[in-house]
């Protein structure tokens, strides 16, 4: 904090919370550099180098990716990854915005049907009878459950944070579109949903990341490996630790020049976390503004 | 969980500063809606906003499918649920099955993990994001904190299949990074997921690395509402860098503290089961059972499902009363709570 006069007077405890931050970050980016150079590793440059890397990678191969690149199951794993973070997210944010701006807006039983929403964050049938559920309608493995079943379609928090910056737009630019003879559907898309651009943008990044990490509905709802998501696989092959996959990945390779199967686990966590990597710098301030919005709005 | 509030529009007050307009022979009124128009009948009101009604509808009939229908499954937990005879057909055994649950030490275990861990999350990885977020205060670089903030958002982002990847690549105990650098200073190498005096101070350090750069965020943004002028005083009146944190801005996010703390105790009943369920492994249960982890193996790896639905809902009702006196208490404080 830059208190007037005080300014650049370093104390002890400067340095102290300059090093806990340091020490802090670090933590988060050291373990991201060492995987990085874990996963480009040869086997002999690991033996040479006892075993173990620091910070760069010992010897250099791409191999360890291109083992994963030949795997059927990381294609499947990455489309259905893909698929439903970008259709689900779109389906999600607009059949959200439809049910916020009638919120926003005098419906009938408006009172009773937020109820009837906002009850469900507090009380639900839980992981069996929802299972059940899921099994009756057909859904067990079925890809659409990714998109249908909850928390995915409708989440009633974003939906109230939709739902109050709705009710922030002044309602006289749509008493005037009325007045000019447009009706709710164009009021909504051609009015209210451009205005409403910021919140939708940060509903979506929320949206898609959720998809993007999801991984328990895959779990539990889908059992053949050619329809489950990236992150399942991944904690297969790590966290269970099934050989199969792993022995699957090194065939095509001889002892000799085969990458470590750490290294290769180390490629699978990146490979999994690239994209978020890659998007994350550009949408963090919309992140941060969307907590915000929830937390100060109402 | 954030807190919001649900603020009803206040429509006569609107109306009373619009008058109505006449168009083409229809007259608008501002604001007219379902309470300024009680004279006219519900068909009427229904009939005018039939395309917003329509808007609602497909929220209503999935709201009613995917969480309605499931609330009437619960049933199961007084029945002996058998999946060819379906929720209908199954017969009643009435408390049976929480019987059955109270008498078992299985039960007792879960529990009690469930609350040890929680109030240890609660009293070490909740504080986390007010120390980060006082500490990025004190600094003087802007640059700086916007890296430091950037970085230690990030996790956030991960999923916990990814976080807890990344911790069983560290911590194994023949090829991970801590083991060797145990290793090179001569010690022996320590399973730790797998220690059970290890992994609930795991579950504890990760949960801290994961939310403290994103838990801080908000009282930063309690902190920057703070008036500048108060620590100008302060500083006249020679107070230090302690007593200006401790006198001033403690005391102005204070609200936030209470309330998110308030919000953290309501939600208790819920350990971090994506967490858990990434990071445990049998050796540990003991220690690391919680209930929904409890009500995952039993209910769908044993397909127990009746007496597993009675645990899950026994922890929901349980979950739902906390909630609700949190939103009481929260209210007591002169914030608005979830409603």
């Amino acid at each position: 904090m830059a208190v007037a006069g005080q300014k650049n007077k370093f104390t002890f405890f400067d340095y102290l919370n300059y090093a806990g931050l340091i020490v802090l970050s670090t933590s988060v980016v050291y373990p991201l550099i060492y995987l990085l150079s874990l996963s480009l590793s040869s086997r002999e440059g690991l033996v040479q180098a006892g075993g173990s890397v620091w910070l760069w990678p010992q010897g250099f191969t791409w191999k360890a990716y291109t083992g994963f690149l030949d795997q059927s199951y990381i294609y499947s794993g990455y489309f259905y990854t893909v698929f439903r973070t970008i259709v689900g997210t779109f389906l999600s944010v607009l059949f959200m915005s439809l049910a916020a701006y009638a919120l926003a807006k005098a419906v009938p039983f408006k009172k009773t049907i937020t109820f009837y929403f906002i009850f469900t964050m507090f009380f639900t049938g839980g992981l069996i009878p929802t299972y059940i559920l899921i099994k009756n309608l057909g859904l067990i493995n079925n890809p659409l459950v990714y998109i249908l079943a909850p928390p995915y379609l409708y989440n009633t928090f974003y939906m109230l944070i939709l739902r109050n910056f709705f009710l922030t737009i002044p309602d006289s630019l749509e008493e005037s579109a009325k007045m000019d003879g447009a009706g709710d559907i164009r009021i909504l898309f051609q009015i209210m949903m451009p205005l409403a651009a910021p919140a939708l943008a940060t509903i979506s990044l929320w949206v898609a990341v959720n998809h993007w990490n999801s991984w328990f509905d895959s779990l539990i709802y889908v059992q053949s490996a050619d329809l489950q998501v990236i992150q399942v696989h991944i904690r297969k092959l790590i966290i269970e630790q099934s050989a199969l996959l792993m022995s699957d990945a090194m065939e095509f390779y001889d002892q000799a020049n085969m990458p470590t199967p750490e290294s290769m686990k180390a490629a699978a966590i990146l490979i999994t976390m690239i994209p978020i990597l890659c998007v994350y710098p550009f949408i963090q301030r919309y992140f941060v503004k969307g907590v915000i919005l929830g937390a100060v709005k109402g | 969980m954030i807190y919001i509030r649900i603020a009803p529009v206040d429509v006569t007050s609107v109306r009373e500063m619009y008058p109505s307009f006449r168009l083409k022979g229809k007259s608008f009124h501002k604001g007219d809606g379902f309470m300024a128009n009680q004279h006219h009948s519900l068909r009427k009101q229904i009939m005018k906003s039939k395309i917003l009604l329509l808007f609602l509808l497909p929220a209503v009939v999935w709201y009613f499918i995917f969480y309605y229908i499931p609330m009437y499954g619960v049933t199961i937990a007084f029945k002996d649920f058998s999946i060819t005879k379906g929720i209908l057909g199954s017969s009643w055994v009435g408390f049976e099955h929480f019987e059955r649950m109270f008498d078992s030490p299985d039960f007792s275990r879960v529990l009690r993990n469930t609350l040890v861990i929680s109030t240890l999350k609660l009293v070490f990885v909740y504080p986390s994001g007010i120390f980060v977020a006082l500490a990025l205060n004190e600094l003087f670089h802007e640059k700086f904190k916007k890296v430091v903030q950037s970085i230690t958002y990030l996790p956030h982002f991960f999923s916990w299949v990814i976080i807890g990847s990344i911790l069983v690549e560290l911590l194994s105990p023949s090829t991970g990074l801590v083991n060797q650098i145990i290793t090179a200073f001569g010690g022996e190498p320590v399973y730790f997921l797998a220690e059970k005096a290890w992994f609930v101070p795991i579950l504890i350090l990760s949960d801290i690395w994961q939310s403290c750069g994103w838990g801080s965020i908000i009282y930063l943004a309690a902190i920057a509402g703070v008036d500048p002028q108060l620590y100008e005083a302060a500083t006249m009146d020679g107070a230090g860098r302690f007593r200006r944190i401790w006198h001033i801005t403690l005391p102005s996010i204070a609200n936030v503290i209470i309330i998110m703390m308030i919000f953290n105790v309501g939600n208790i009943m819920n350990a971090g089961f994506d967490q858990i369920f990434n990071l445990y492994n049998p050796r540990v249960y003991e220690v690391s059972d919680i209930l929904d982890t409890y009500v995952y193996r039993v209910g769908l790896v044993q397909m127990n499902y009746s007496f597993s639905t009675a645990v899950g809902l026994f922890k929901n009702v349980v979950a739902l009363i906390l909630v609700l006196l949190a939103n009481k208490l929260a209210n007591k404080f002169g914030h608005t709570g979830l409603w």
